[in-house]
């Protein structure tokens, strides 16, 4: 399917050439515009008998995004957008007690996000009107804070006095700048490829759904605080993907999907080999469509290096971050926020993994083995240089990544605040000792299935991607309904097959793995020596949870997209329970597919 | 090099524009290119309108046909195809904040198992369930495609709607049956219409450049506090076909632009003004004198409203503008009148039994008639030619000389309205209901303006009141029709005045109009001829609507106010920065001078 030729003129224009700011030094309007007002609102901003901020943050964020949807050649959704928001944070009190990690449930609602205040920004840099807009959120932010200062205070009042955790980490001043450069590849260009891959699922009447995307933005995110840390990243980002949905045989919804991601366009795959990554894609999924169902399983599982890393990215990730969990004054209120509270806190220095795993989280390493990582970043969201983090050593928890949010002993940052307001890693390795091949690997599987008295295993290839969830798929919603609540949740593993005890493989209808406990990780018996690469988008849905929300407000949706880099080895876990996800199972269609011949 | 920007058709000679202005992120994006984005989507689409319909008809047949032979066949289907292409700039205080382009097409499918007279959509008390509706996006370029996005999406909703039928039954066996006794779904006869697709106009350059000019008033007025401007156009294009056999296309061009400001007054209340502009050609939503006259009027009209007294909790006589009658009567009598509220057993059916009875003055009629584009000149954006269930809307008088005839129905039917009168409306993804189009109160015997308010005043004197009220400008309003709760409405006003005896006039803030609709629309006295229009989205069940009010000012002998809710934060603890000592120029670095 050809574009129509204005596409080709009108579309060019989303190429990031010259996207850069002109004004990239250090001293831009927009940075001048931040610390005029920061400074003025540090030293004068003061309600009478209440205390002055001891700090303050400016977070813009400017995104500047463009999407396109095909479906079979033919162009179904687009968006072009362009926003810049603000975000304020102020503090009053000091940092060993101020106004941060407490909600205020006294009048039997909560403020959300106290001290936090958030505004749309002037695309153009206009001295005058950014001024304003800074003015205006800070005093809203500061006038939140100050209501809250004093609640906390009165509720820690009424409670027996003990160690307290402090409410802010002490940091050295970083300063850091990074403009990107352009990418060279036209929207038109991408366009096409969208088009093109969603064409391989033309002529498919076994395929009943399908869809191919491009996403592209690039994001600036300028950070300014009062003690003088400063910031300014922009990011550029290209996503393709393509998703089927088909029935299996016995009526059951089943799906796929491919997401490719870059730093740059330029830098994708070939149009051939995304189309053949996406023809792979539907053969391997209509191939699903003959696959049984199995009701509940509870035995030996191997989660082949992809399924590992979606696995990893959905589940390990928020446990190796240290969120803070706010304090209420109001005993039914904390037990909710304790039941949502990260298990990994109180894990430190305990066995989490088996002797042979550990585990860092280095977002500085720009590449593995020559490939760019997707997940490295300089500086996070509080303007806080981020470092190699040794997290799991030989199996134990040593330490959990953080933010200037201090949480029990964790009191310095790791530079970690990212991903809709979560400490999440950035460059995620897992390493392992005697790692056996894929062969050995299979045939320990096969072992512990005999051991077990079974005559089969299961072999987990491909976790449904949380990309994929965007709030339609009722199928889904007990797992953001899981995740939101707090709660360990992994999406579908899509790909499942039993692996005999004789080497025979049957297809499995999609299962979910269920029953987390704390200890879940110690169950890994194995590892693969080799390790793989996957870079893997953050999604809102699967990071912004109870916590995030109380905390960051609607702040923590802002900027553009981020990613984890996982390199991770194939794992074989002892014991593991899967139960089948297939809920409603509707009839097959009725009316033969409008392309099939008879 | 200092880095100025004069806009000198802002500023008066003594005025000097000491902003100081910097290239973002965006500025140096072409942002005239960005809707050019969306006018490609169309182009590509326009020669492929006659063919959309086709493949629909096409496909729409041969699944009707096939699913025949089930045990529980459809009794009819309906494909409606929406394609929504959209321009949105937002600006404030003399700045673009943000710009948007978005084109989506959509799918509906309305399918229904049973027969005419009960079938899966039958209304089931209590239910919460969307029937057999839903909303998908859909590609149109390329007919293969469409194809099979229609068969799947029809297919998922036959099988929704066999669930639903099946609870249909169920309900129906297990409760008593219904007073009304009408059927579920009427006969009409096929429409056949084809229009021309219309393109977007939208230049988002020269649209930001206006909004900028339009915004740049507040920011030299200290105190308004907050201030957005958006300007957006769409237009929605429809290809609708069913098994009755209807094919229509219509395409229809819609641009708005709102323009907000809000002060504090020094009691912490917000006072929000709010002005729109409505019409089918952008060109006329830009007319520089006419929108900054307005701008203009807003601010000073803020400025007035901060110092206005607060008016207590007041019952009287009191005079709605043109505008505020239009809201008033779109509340209280435009949606009871809806046809599906007099059916089911969750609303309170305030107007089913007074049909031929009196409800307004004799000389009232009111009117909803979609075919009427503007009014004095003013564009009406509750107008169209078919409705979304392929319905030509047709003028109805629901109130004759003061008599309630009938309701505005859509082909649901209800017991003594059989047929639809092309007022099924509905959002993309939303079930149709009766819905409300152009509003038009017409009036035999108007009087004027002066004396309406002399006549006022005789009834300030008659009740012994120290003054009455004229609600000069609203900003929107709400109605509950359910059983489960009062039915009441509530009009917030934005600009009230006192009229005292002497004719003296004070403005007040902080009152809503509220009430209970039989009891209020019985103390509608009489009107004026000075007609006003009143443009907005009106959201119900069926999902947003574009709708008009057009009504002059009328005299009502008894309303109720009461207290609106208010905000107690303070004003800003620091004065605004631009007044500040603490502001110094910067040079063209970003040096301070």
């Amino acid at each position: 399917m050809r574009l129509p030729q204005c596409c080709t003129l009108a579309l060019c224009w989303i190429a990031w050439i010259g996207c850069q700011n002109a004004e990239g030094d250090d001293k831009s309007i927009l940075r001048q515009a931040m610390q005029d007002e920061l400074d003025r609102s540090l030293s004068e901003l003061q309600l009478e008998g209440e205390p002055k901020p001891y700090f303050i943050s400016y977070t813009v964020t400017e995104v500047h995004s463009d999407s396109v949807q095909y479906v079979l050649g033919s162009h179904d959704t687009s968006n072009t957008n362009q926003r810049r928001t603000l975000s304020v944070v102020v503090r009053v009190g000091n940092s060993e007690l101020d106004n941060t990690g407490f909600l205020d449930t006294s009048n039997n609602e909560i403020a959300i996000s106290p001290g936090i205040a958030g505004s749309s920004l002037p695309l153009r840099d206009d001295y005058d009107e950014l001024r304003r807009v800074l003015w205006l959120a800070t005093d809203s932010a500061y006038k939140g804070a100050i209501k809250t200062y004093s609640a906390k205070k009165s509720a820690l009042a009424n409670q027996i006095a003990g160690s307290r955790t402090p409410d802010f980490s002490v940091e050295k001043t970083h300063v850091y700048e990074r403009e990107a450069s352009a990418t060279g590849t036209t929207f038109e260009e991408i366009s096409r490829i969208a088009s093109d891959l969603s064409l391989a699922f033309a002529n498919r009447t076994d395929v009943f759904a399908s869809s191919a995307y491009v996403q592209s933005s690039l994001s600036s995110r300028i950070y300014l605080d009062s003690e003088g840390n400063y910031s300014r990243l922009t990011t550029p980002v290209c996503t393709v993907g393509a998703r089927a949905k088909t029935q299996a045989l016995d009526g059951a919804v089943i799906r796929d999907s491919t997401n490719t991601y870059s730093r740059s366009c330029a830098d994708l795959p070939s149009a051939d080999a995304l189309r053949a990554e996406a023809i792979a894609m539907v053969a391997r999924l209509v191939a699903r469509r003959n696959a049984e169902p199995l009701f509940v399983y509870s035995g030996p599982v191997l989660f082949e290096a992809q399924a590992a890393a979606d696995f990893l990215n959905q589940v390990l990730a928020k446990l190796l971050g240290a969120m803070t969990v706010p304090e209420t004054g109001d005993p039914e209120w904390d037990r909710v926020f304790e039941q949502i509270a990260n298990p990994f806190v109180a894990k430190i220095n305990s066995r989490v993994f088996p002797r042979t795993v550990s585990v860092f989280n280095d977002p500085t390493l720009t590449e593995h083995q020559g490939k760019p990582l997707l997940g490295s970043y300089a500086v996070d969201a509080q303007g806080m240089p981020t470092r190699r983090t040794e997290l799991v050593s030989n199996g134990i928890l040593k330490t959990l990544l953080t933010t200037r949010d201090p949480v029990e002993s964790l009191v310095n940052s790791t530079g970690s605040h990212r991903g809709y307001g979560n400490p999440l890693p950035g460059n995620l390795f897992i390493e392992t000792d005697n790692g056996l091949s894929m062969e050995e690997l299979r045939a320990e599987l096969i072992g512990l299935a005999e051991e077990n008295g079974s005559d089969f295993a299961l072999l987990v290839r491909k976790i449904q991607s949380m990309e994929d969830y965007d709030g339609s798929d009722a199928s889904l919603d007990e797992w953001f309904r899981t995740q939101f609540a707090g709660g360990i949740a992994a999406m579908p593993a899509i790909d499942v097959v039993k692996v005999h005890t004789d080497g025979r493989e049957v297809q499995l209808l999609p299962m979910v793995i269920t029953d987390f406990v704390d200890s879940f990780f110690k169950d890994i018996v194995a590892t693969s020596a080799e390790a793989y690469h996957f870079d893997l988008a953050i999604s809102p849905f699967g990071s912004v949870n109870l916590l995030t929300l109380f905390t960051e407000g609607m702040s923590a949706f802002h900027g553009g997209k981020e990613f984890i880099s996982i390199i991770t080895p194939a794992m074989l876990f002892e014991d593991l329970t899967l139960r089948s996800a297939v809920g409603f199972k509707p009839n097959l269609p009725v009316v033969p597919h409008p392309l099939a011949q008879d | 090099m200092l880095v100025l920007k004069s806009k000198p058709e802002l500023m008066s000679s003594n005025q000097v524009d000491n902003r100081r202005v910097g290239r973002g992120l965006f500025e140096q994006l072409p942002i005239r290119t960005a809707g050019l984005i969306w006018l490609c989507m169309i182009a590509s689409c326009a020669h492929l309108s006659a063919d959309v319909l086709d493949v629909m008809q096409d496909e729409l047949q041969r699944s009707f046909e096939v699913l025949q032979d089930e045990r529980t066949p459809p009794y009819y289907i309906s494909y409606e195809i929406t394609q929504s292409s959209s321009a949105n700039v937002s600006a404030s205080f003399g700045e673009v904040t943000s710009r948007e382009n978005f084109t989506s097409r959509y799918l509906d499918i309305d399918l229904r198992v049973g027969d005419y007279s009960l079938d899966n959509t039958h209304p089931v008390q209590g239910g919460t369930e969307v029937p057999g509706i839903g909303v998908y996006t859909t590609p149109i370029d390329n007919a293969d495609a469409l194809r099979a996005t229609l068969w799947y999406r029809t297919d998922i909703s036959y099988k929704n709607a066999l669930s639903q039928f099946t609870r249909v039954r169920n309900h129906v066996q297990s409760t008593v049956e219904a007073d009304d006794k009408s059927g579920d779904f009427s006969q009409v006869k096929p429409s056949l219409f084809q229009e021309d697709i219309v393109q977007l106009d939208a230049d988002l350059a020269q649209w930001s450049r206006k909004l900028e000019q339009y915004t740049q008033p507040f920011a030299n007025s200290p105190f308004v506090q907050t201030n957005s401007a958006s300007l957006e156009g769409t237009v929605e294009t429809r290809w609708f076909v069913n098994t009755d056999g209807s094919r229509v296309l219509v395409s229809q061009p819609y641009y708005r632009m709102v323009i907000s400001a809000t002060a504090k007054a020094d009691d912490g209340m917000v006072l929000t003004l709010v002005r729109t502009f409505d019409s089918v050609n952008p060109d006329q939503l830009q007319e520089d004198e006419k929108v900054l006259s307005a701008v203009n009027t807003m601010i000073d009209e803020l400025k007035s409203l901060r110092e206005a007294p607060l008016v207590d909790p007041y019952t009287g006589p009191a005079v709605l503008s043109g505008r505020a009658t239009g809201v008033f009567l779109h509340e209280i009598l435009g949606h009871p009148l809806e046809g599906h509220r007099q059916k089911s057993d969750d609303e309170s059916q305030t107007f089913r039994k007074q049909v031929g009875e009196r409800v307004l003055p004799e000389a009232f009629t009111i009117v909803f008639d979609p075919s009427l584009s503007a009014f004095g000149g003013i564009d009406l954006i509750g107008g169209y030619k078919f409705d979304n269930e392929g319905v030509e809307g047709q003028r109805v008088v629901v109130i004759e000389n003061g008599v309630l005839k009938r309701f505005l129905m859509s082909r649901a039917p209800i017991e003594g309205y059989p047929e639809s009168n092309g007022h099924g409306r509905k959002q993309f993804g939303r079930s149709v209901v009766a819905r409300q189009s152009n509003l038009l109160l017409e009036v035999n015997d108007p009087v004027s303006p002066d004396e309406l308010e002399a006549m006022l005043l005789e009834r300030v004197e008659i009740q012994d009141k120290e003054f009455g009220l004229y609600f000069k400008d609203i900003t929107g309003g709400f109605t509950t029709t359910q059983r489960d709760s009062p039915n009441a409405f509530n009009i917030t006003p934005v600009l009230v005045y006192k009229i005292y005896r002497d004719g003296s006039r004070e403005l007040v803030r902080g009152v809503n109009l509220i009430g209970t609709p039989l009891a209020t629309l019985s103390e509608v006295t009489a009107a004026a001829s000075d007609y006003e229009v009143f443009n907005g989205m009106c959201g119900g069940e069926s999902g947003s609507v574009p709708v008009s009010a057009v009504a002059p000012s009328v005299l009502i002998s008894q309303i109720e106010v009461q207290k609106m809710d208010i905000s107690r934060d303070i004003p800003p603890v620091l004065p605004s920065p631009l007044n500040s000592s603490s502001t110094q120029l910067i040079d063209h670095t970003g040096r301070r001078q």
